[in-house]
């Protein structure tokens, strides 16, 4: 425990003793954890379970993954090829409350549902939409299509940003003005609008899917992360080590893949991770406003559409809106939760202030 | 100063023109045919009108030719007569508000004018007033409070917001009905007598003498205006308050205490003016904010303005009519930006005075 302490003892005075009280000096204890993990992950592990706010949001993202993982159990599909088509109870306009029963051809149920009720048919848990979509069905399924569209997402967003935002910060002059000059016109428009505006005119020519969305909502997304990870870029650049580097007669990419950008991309990491439920939203308003997927697609967005038609019914048609609205609102409020602790902890000046601890 | 203004004016023809690239470029996305196709209502698509089509608007030349064409206008083969030409003001033809375009964000904009106005500078008022209350009372009940409501609201998509908002105070309790203004006003708006003004119709109401249009206007944007205004509380009080939380550690605030100044005259005299600062840039992604929350809002609450028309048209593949609406707002937010930029470097002496 005390090895460094002496080593910097001997320094200062050679050959004197030290003086009294130096090695009782309170030392802070390092736990095996914190030696397997390093000091920065574990600070930030460290203040995320010391959050209740942070782990009320860890709890909410971990309740919404296995949700998405055990969909086929939870809501078993009817049409085992494809899953994400909200199974229907006939085609009537006119939505059905919860607790309906199950009334044509209803999907296999589910192994829990006759030991909890002790019932032999299914029924409409959260009601149905117009046109008969189960919005059980949707909200369970569209947890995985959440998940599954933010990731993506995500990652070509992440890819792109450290793509262009490494080139510019890395080879800089002439090639930086431009590539920055680009990103502050991508960034010219509020992001949403643009998206939806790319998304429109995508659906003609790729039909409506899952990808028109993601492809608009990727360019109009990365430039955020290429301005984040070039300004860290541009700080790890000046160390000794890269120069020792360039010195040694390192190619450019190599310097840069191999020593540079592992360095410098932690915080874009972070950020980005938690920016997934920022991006779910945004998918779900394109859903919402009918640019997204085909209808009767499981998707949050999708199913709330529904509401649209029965604006001065809601009061008795709430169930379209409460429940994907309210999966929507908590899977949100999880990665903000977490994303607002790391926030602080991530904050330099509040580093060993105790607050972001 | 006048150095750093002058690089962003300079800067400002090159960006403009990038974004008329970046908007324009997206339509090459689709082929002519797709494209033509948009506008050939009968089924199965005409062959020859298709062909007719392409050649008329010359969607088969290349896309820079096509570009210029959309810039500056394009001589019809047939009539000799310039058509298009977003910089002579022809967005081209709407197909989902069947009017051309210009005519259509002329007669709808100001109604998201009003709903932005009436939404702008309470947002900024009340937001950065929170910030800064629960600032002085740094880590006391009402600070936890502020700090829940900015987490919670920041996480509320709006549009089910929206949606929650009117199935309880419009479905449930009829207080604040969707739309404009009611039938009646609308019928006297729309009457000889009216005087029109501005096309603001709470101004034009007061202007006009008639305070029953007037609150009937207000009882309609209430909601929209809720819907618009609290994701941005959320983040103002967030930013005001640990800019102020900032300020108040400086040492010209321990200064000021040390003097034996009063709390008050600490807080509004040297403390806020400065712990404001940061937040005058946040006027600018307000703005973007609302222009991106008018088309959600608009749509929900379905108000006449060009948000509601944007949303109807991207939904209906109405490609010129979306594009004329993205191009507008992007705009509308680099001379925003600009003007934030501006006042920002004014403000703050270390920017004016390097």
């Amino acid at each position: 425990m005390t090895a460094p302490l002496i080593a910097d003892e001997k320094e200062i005075t050679p050959s004197a003793p030290a003086p009294v009280g130096l090695y009782d000096l309170p030392v802070r204890k390092i736990g095996k954890l914190e030696e397997k993990l390093g000091p920065e992950t574990y600070r930030i592990l460290r203040g995320i379970v010391r959050n209740p706010l942070s782990v009320i949001g860890v709890i909410l993202i971990a309740t919404f993954v296995l949700i998405a993982i055990f969909a086929p159990v939870i809501a078993p599909p009817k049409n085992v090829t494809n899953p994400y088509m909200i199974p229907r109870d006939g085609f009537s306009p006119t939505p059905k409350e919860p607790g309906t029963a199950w009334r044509s051809n209803p999907p296999p149920l589910p192994f829990y549902w006759t030991a909890l009720t002790g019932k032999e048919t299914w029924t409409h848990l959260f009601g149905t939409a117009s046109g008969q979509y189960d919005i059980f069905y949707g909200v369970i399924w569209g947890t995985r299509t959440a998940l599954r569209v933010g990731i993506i997402i995500e990652f070509f967003c992440l890819m792109l940003g450290i793509f262009v935002g490494s080139m510019s910060a890395y080879y800089g002059g002439k090639l930086d003005m431009i590539l920055m000059r680009i990103t502050e016109i991508f960034q010219a428009f509020p992001y949403f609008l643009a998206a939806m505006t790319l998304s429109a005119i995508l659906i003609p020519a790729i039909g409506k899917s899952l990808i028109p969305a993601i492809i608009a909502l990727v360019s109009f997304g990365w430039m955020g992360y290429a301005r984040l990870i070039r300004g860290d870029i541009l700080s790890v650049r000046e160390r000794e080590y890269v120069m020792a580097a360039r010195v040694v007669g390192v190619k450019d990419n190599r310097i840069l893949t191999k020593h540079i950008i592992p360095n410098a991309i932690f915080p874009t990491l972070v950020v980005a991770s938690l920016d997934i439920g920022t991006i779910v939203v945004s998918f779900a308003v394109l859903s919402f406003l009918g640019i997204g997927t085909e209808v009767g697609y499981a998707d949050w967005g999708q199913i709330i559409s529904f509401a649209r038609n029965w604006i001065p019914q809601l009061a008795r048609y709430w169930y379209i809106v409460v429940f994907p609205g309210v999966a929507l609102i908590l899977f949100v409020l999880g990665w903000n939760l977490v994303g607002d602790a790391m926030r602080d902890i991530m904050d330099p000046r509040m580093r060993g202030s105790g607050q972001g601890e | 100063m006048i150095e750093y203004i002058v690089r962003r004016v300079l800067l400002l023809p090159v960006i403009l023109f990038g974004v008329t690239v970046l908007i324009f470029g997206m339509i090459s996305f689709l082929s002519p045919a797709q494209r033509a196709a948009l506008y050939v209502r009968d089924l199965p698509k005409n062959d020859a009108a298709m062909e007719g089509i392409i050649k008329r608007y010359g969607l088969d030349q290349p896309i820079y030719v096509q570009y210029w064409n959309w810039l500056v206008g394009r001589e019809d083969p047939n009539t000799g007569k310039i058509t298009g030409g977003i910089l002579r003001g022809d967005f081209g033809y709407s197909r989902t508000g069947a009017e051309p375009v210009a005519n259509m964000i002329r007669r709808r904009f100001p109604a998201t004018i009003e709903l932005a106005l009436l939404s702008f500078f309470p947002i900024i008022g009340i937001g950065t007033y929170l910030g800064v209350i629960a600032a002085i009372n740094h880590n006391k009940p009402i600070d936890q409070i502020g700090r829940i409501f900015s987490i919670v609201g920041y996480s509320f998509p709006s549009f089910v917001f929206g949606l929650l908002v009117l199935m309880l105070f419009y479905a449930q309790l009829q207080w604040f009905p969707p739309g404009r203004v009611s039938d009646w006003a609308n019928a006297i708006i729309m009457g000889k007598s009216w005087n029109q003004y501005t096309s603001l119709i709470t101004i034009d109401s007061l202007l006009n003498g008639r305070l029953d249009i007037f609150w009937d206007a207000l009882r309609h944007m209430v909601l929209p205006i809720l819907t618009l205004s609290y994701i941005n509380w959320a983040l103002f009080l967030r930013v005001a308050r640990s800019s102020m939380l900032e300020t108040l550690r400086q040492e010209y605030v321990t200064t000021a205490r040390a003097k034996g100044l009063k709390e008050s005259v600490v807080i509004n005299r040297h403390a806020l003016r400065n712990a404001l600062i940061p937040v005058t840039t946040m006027a600018g992604l307000t703005v973007a904010n609302l222009l991106g929350g008018v088309v959600i809002t608009e749509t929900i609450f379905n108000y006449p303005g060009i948000g509601s028309a944007a949303a109807e048209a991207a939904a209906q593949v109405d490609i010129i009519t979306v594009l004329a609406f993205t191009l507008l707002t992007g705009f509308i937010l680099i001379i925003a930006n600009l003007l934030v930029d501006l006042v920002y470097a004014f403000l703050d002496p270390r920017v004016r005075l390097a």
